[in-house]
């Protein structure tokens, strides 16, 4: 069983996919949302199974040739830093599904895409081979653009084809980073491997060989570039919220509480080991930018009148904290970008759940349909609250955990990054509260407001687990920290504390070049 | 070893395409209306037996018709005998011809059946077949001329084949107009080298050239310019910019599945003639004409995605599409590397067999739905990806690969060029070459688009008969995936 858990958990949706398609439309939905609990029940498998300190850092290990003259296999195997996110993507995926409940167009075509979007982010995760992994992260798009192009609302194509064409963009600069680390690896080890554990062990020179930059530094901006988009980090942060608007609400939970994940996933697992010193080197740039980001989206968020944008715009404020975290190079700030990623996923995905409650009711998310909802909809205004409570990273939920840690190490590195971060945790607090005032509170105006019913049990069957989730994390992280610490432990000393040394070594005067 | 051996059965694959086009002639000769039924059957077995045949080589003695054993005969047989060149990696290039080959037949079958012309169309294309297969191992300047010849007089004609339209004749008329001019500078530069050199064949040009030549001295001069020239002509025959101003023309103005074996075969069999030439013959002087290449490489990749971006015709579009194609094709081109003695070309070849592949079931498609509604638009294409679920999906299959999107074969078949161009040091064109690949992504995207995200503007309905058609597109959307998992099949 444990040989075959990974090849499990990333088949079973292609399965799905398969007992789809004989079946009703109606029936598709079911067999969904089936292969999908399938899916939770194998990832609670895998949080049993797997060893968070155990000395062999990828366990669960699967695999078989595939180019076999390239040096490519079709490995699969997971880690401290994957772990967590293919728990989040198999919790995500029924909740997803259950959000999305409503659609009634081309029902069996739209699990399908939902299935193969949870392959293809299963795939991601586990994928241990540098080929296989961006093989993953290209298939990824195909579902989505359709998600978005085919079922999404009114100004769908265009949003559709932003977001392909902003990630499909980052992806080919990545890939002629992956080709050039390859030749690199093949120059100094005479042969071609995608492993990535092996890929880390290439030295670069320090030859300046355009513009001033040297090749660590055009593969690390070569495969960064592609994450930033995906974080995404601002100034590339515009598709995100068209994407978001236009998606179904399955599809905006997904791509707000997975999708977005890969950005920062792939920093920690390519970037920064492949490249340690280029990343030292791009920290002024990287807090830079993330500062704005989280500034920036903060603001903008707070000018929205439409609920989804804000959760949109809120999701470029709460990522640049995550890039802020890593950018702070010490332990404190690691840790909290790691948990800040989960909590983020889970949270903004709660939120886009509520939002689409409100939505097929109502079929508005304008705030100014709304108000005085927390009347007829006691039990909703009740969630609506305590996600937010989350998202603005109240003490006692998750998100606070993750925040804090991450100021801490700002703080550590520089205070400045801590004031202006912080302050724009404080707009975090504002746009969420102005929102929950507009459409809960005041007074009940719009008549079709008054008929609303409060939530169903569909309703309640997503959002129980997710409140437990937020409960858990926010109280005792340590169910998840104890797996993931040794990972992250030998990632700081590997990755962070080496590129550092070696670049102060280089910046002292007769220190070795 | 007889003649027979030595001759006649290398060339059993050749043989079998010319033998099915005189028995087509023969049989339109009797003008019988009984034979009219057999003669699609008999244009099938040129395909097929050519299929056959290279199984027949293939299984024998992969690489016994060396050059060497030729020495024994006369001056003229001898020449004569060299000028055909046959190991195993032609014999690959024959499996492809063949295999594109046949599914062109039936395409072509089914898009002219109700056509008196058809036996006529089948007999030039039995001749251009037969064609392409002597041009990928013609190991003689005077052998890649007379293939050349053979292969594209009968294409100038199939251009215009269907007489009632005015856009086939001017399609026709510029593609003859052009190609012809390519063939005479082509047959200058032939002129030139063996002024210079005093041979045709491949291999004595070749170690003429080792011993350095350049500079301004007429030997030099002679040299270059007909390198020069090289580039031209061949440009002009693969469609590379800026000598691409016909291929639109053209591929738009053909019928629908003569643009497909045109976009499929025929660049394959040019990519072979250009590997022969470039790398069989000029290979000493390689550092005269890689940067030429490299930089014609970029220039077609974007001019072929800049022009297909505002094209509504999808046969126009994939004209363009395939303009940029064979800028990767260049870029992968001048990247072969050697080990030992034999070229690396297995990535070229993968890549020209999945972009053929690709060409044709998208021909084969557009050929379908053309017959039914008489256009090719955009707009045709609207909401078929829900109301013919099959093909859709095909197309889907299809343009994503040709976009290079994964788990296609498009996709490993561009990373292994790229893999490629990188190690042989072309990383800038790489570079470029991704970027191009974004802008094409966003025309195959709109393909897409219309496939899945628009309401259908109107209802197409198959007739049954297009059954076989069906079948030979999704076998080519099966190749995309199939040789994706499987790349060994191909030789990698």
């Amino acid at each position: 069983m444990t040989d075959s858990l990974l090849p499990l958990l990333l088949f079973v949706p292609i399965i799905g996919i398969i007992l789809c398609l004989p079946f009703s439309q109606q029936l598709a939905r079911w067999v969904a949302l089936l292969t999908s609990l399938v899916g939770v029940v194998l990832a609670i498998i895998l949080y049993q199974e797997f060893d968070g300190s155990g000395s062999e850092k990828l366990q669960l290990a699967w695999s078989f040739p595939w180019i076999s003259s390239y040096g490519i296999k079709f490995a699969l195997a997971v880690d401290g830093l994957s772990f967590p996110l293919v728990l989040l993507t198999k919790v995500m995926m029924p909740i997803a599904l259950l959000a999305s409940w409503g659609e009634d167009r081309r029902l069996r075509s739209f699990m399908s895409c939902f299935l193969f979007l949870d392959f293809a982010m299963t795939g991601t995760f586990l994928a241990t081979d540098l080929f296989l992994f961006y093989v993953f992260w290209e298939l990824m798009l195909i579902p989505m653009i359709l998600l978005i192009g085919v079922w999404g609302s009114q100004n769908r194509i265009y949003a559709a084809l932003k977001f392909f064409l902003f990630t499909f963009a980052g992806s080919v600069l990545m890939l002629v980073a992956i080709l050039w680390l390859f030749g690199e690896y093949r120059a100094q080890f005479g042969a071609y491997t995608g492993e990535i554990a092996l890929l880390s062990k290439v030295v670069f020179s320090n030859q300046p060989i355009f513009w001033g930059l040297t090749t660590q530094d055009l593969i690390f901006w070569g495969f960064t570039l592609a994450f930033l988009i995906k974080v995404p980090l601002f100034p590339l942060h515009t598709w995100l919220p068209d994407a978001h608007v236009q998606a179904p609400t399955g599809g905006s939970v997904l791509l707000a509480a997975v999708l977005l994940k890969m950005g920062t996933y792939g920093l920690m697992r390519f970037s920064i080991p492949f490249c340690p010193e280029a990343f030292i080197k791009a920290v002024p740039i990287l807090s830079t930018l993330s500062l704005v980001g989280i500034v920036y989206g903060a603001w903008v968020a707070f000018q929205q009148t439409d609920m989804k944008k804000l959760v949109a715009y809120s999701s470029v404020s709460h990522l640049g904290f995550v890039v802020l975290g890593l950018c702070a190079l010490n332990r404190e700030g690691l840790t909290g970008s790691v948990l800040q990623v989960i909590n983020h996923g889970v949270s903004s995905g709660a939120l886009f759940v509520l939002v689409g409650i409100l939505y097929e009711r109502r079929h508005s998310r304008e705030f100014e349909d709304f108000g005085g909802l927390a009347t007829v909809m006691p039990r909703y205004a009740f969630f609506l609250v305590f996600v937010a409570c989350s998202s603005m990273a109240v003490p006692g939920l998750n998100g606070f955990v993750g925040e804090f840690l991450i100021l801490l190490g700002a703080f550590k590195a520089k205070p400045i990054w801590t004031y202006i971060a912080v302050s724009a945790a404080l707009f975090g607090a504002l746009y969420l509260l102005v929102m929950i005032r507009q459409v809960l509170f005041g007074p009940l105006n719009s008549g079709e407001n008054k008929n609303l019913k409060d939530l169903s049990t569909r309703d309640w069957v997503s959002l129980v687990p997710i409140t437990v989730m937020i409960l858990m994390l926010g109280m005792s992280p340590n169910f998840l920290l104890r797996k993931i610490d040794p990972a992250l432990d030998s990632f700081w000393k590997t990755s962070l504390q080496k590129g550092q040394s070696s670049v102060e070594a280089k910046a002292k005067p007769g220190g070795k070049v | 070893m007889s003649l027979l051996d030595l001759f006649l059965i290398p060339v059993s694959p050749v043989a079998s395409f010319v033998i099915a086009g005189l028995l087509l002639i023969v049989l339109q000769c009797i003008r019988s209306p009984k034979l009219k039924g057999i003669t699609k059957i008999v244009a099938l077995l040129g395909p097929l037996g050519s299929l056959l045949a290279t199984w027949n080589l293939f299984k024998s003695q992969p690489l016994a018709y060396s050059l060497v054993t030729a020495g024994s005969y006369e001056a003229w047989l001898n020449e004569f005998i060299l000028s055909y060149h046959l190991d195993s990696t032609t014999m690959i290039w024959y499996w492809a011809i063949g295999a594109i080959a046949s599914i062109s037949f039936i395409f072509v079958e089914a898009y002219f059946k109700d056509l008196e012309e058809l036996p006529e169309i089948l007999i030039l294309l039995e001749f251009i077949a037969a064609a392409m297969m002597l041009l990928v191992s013609a190991n003689n300047l005077l052998m890649v001329f007379m293939a050349l010849e053979l292969m594209s007089l009968p294409t100038y004609v199939l251009v215009g084949v269907e007489r009632e339209k005015h856009f086939g004749a001017e399609a026709s008329l510029k593609y003859f107009l052009f190609g012809s001019f390519a063939t005479v500078l082509l047959l200058f530069s032939i002129a030139l080298l063996y002024a210079y050199t005093g041979t045709l064949q491949f291999s004595q040009i070749s170690n003429f050239l080792m011993v350095p030549v350049g500079g301004t001295n007429p030997a030099g001069i002679m040299v270059m310019a007909a390198s020069a020239l090289f580039i031209i002509a061949v440009g002009f025959k693969l469609g590379l910019a800026p000598f691409h101003m016909w291929l639109p023309d053209a591929y738009e103005g053909a019928a629908t599945p003569i643009t497909g074996f045109m976009g499929s075969a025929i660049k394959l069999a040019g990519f072979g003639m250009a590997l022969r030439l470039w790398w069989g013959m000029l290979a000493p002087i390689s550092a005269h004409w890689v940067a030429i290449l490299g930089s014609l490489s970029v220039v077609t990749m974007f001019v072929g995605n800049l022009g297909a971006l505002r094209q509504r015709n999808l046969k126009r579009l994939f004209a363009y599409s395939s303009i940029s194609h064979a800028g990767y094709l260049v870029l992968g081109l001048i990247s072969i590397s050697k080990t030992g003695t034999q070229l690396d070309t297995q990535n070229l070849f993968y890549y020209l067999v999945v972009y053929g592949f690709m060409f044709l079931g998208v021909f084969g498609i557009l050929g379908l739905i053309e017959k039914q509604t008489g256009s090719t638009d955009i707009s045709t294409f609207e909401g078929i990806g829900f109301s013919h679920p099959l093909l859709g999906a095909c197309l889907a299959i299809l343009v994503l690969s040709a976009a290079g999107i994964p788990p296609t074969a498009g996709f490993l078949g561009k990373y292994l060029l790229f893999a490629d161009a990188v190690r042989t040091g072309h990383v800038w064109l790489v570079v470029l070459a991704v970027l191009s690949s974004v802008i094409g992504v966003f025309y195959y995207l709109r393909v897409l688009v219309a496939l899945y995200m628009t309401e259908p503007s109107q209802r197409i309905i198959l007739s049954s008969q297009s059954r076989i058609v069906v079948w030979s597109v999704i076998a080519c959307a099966f190749c995309m995936i199939f040789f994706s998992f499987f790349p060994q099949r191909l030789g990698i």
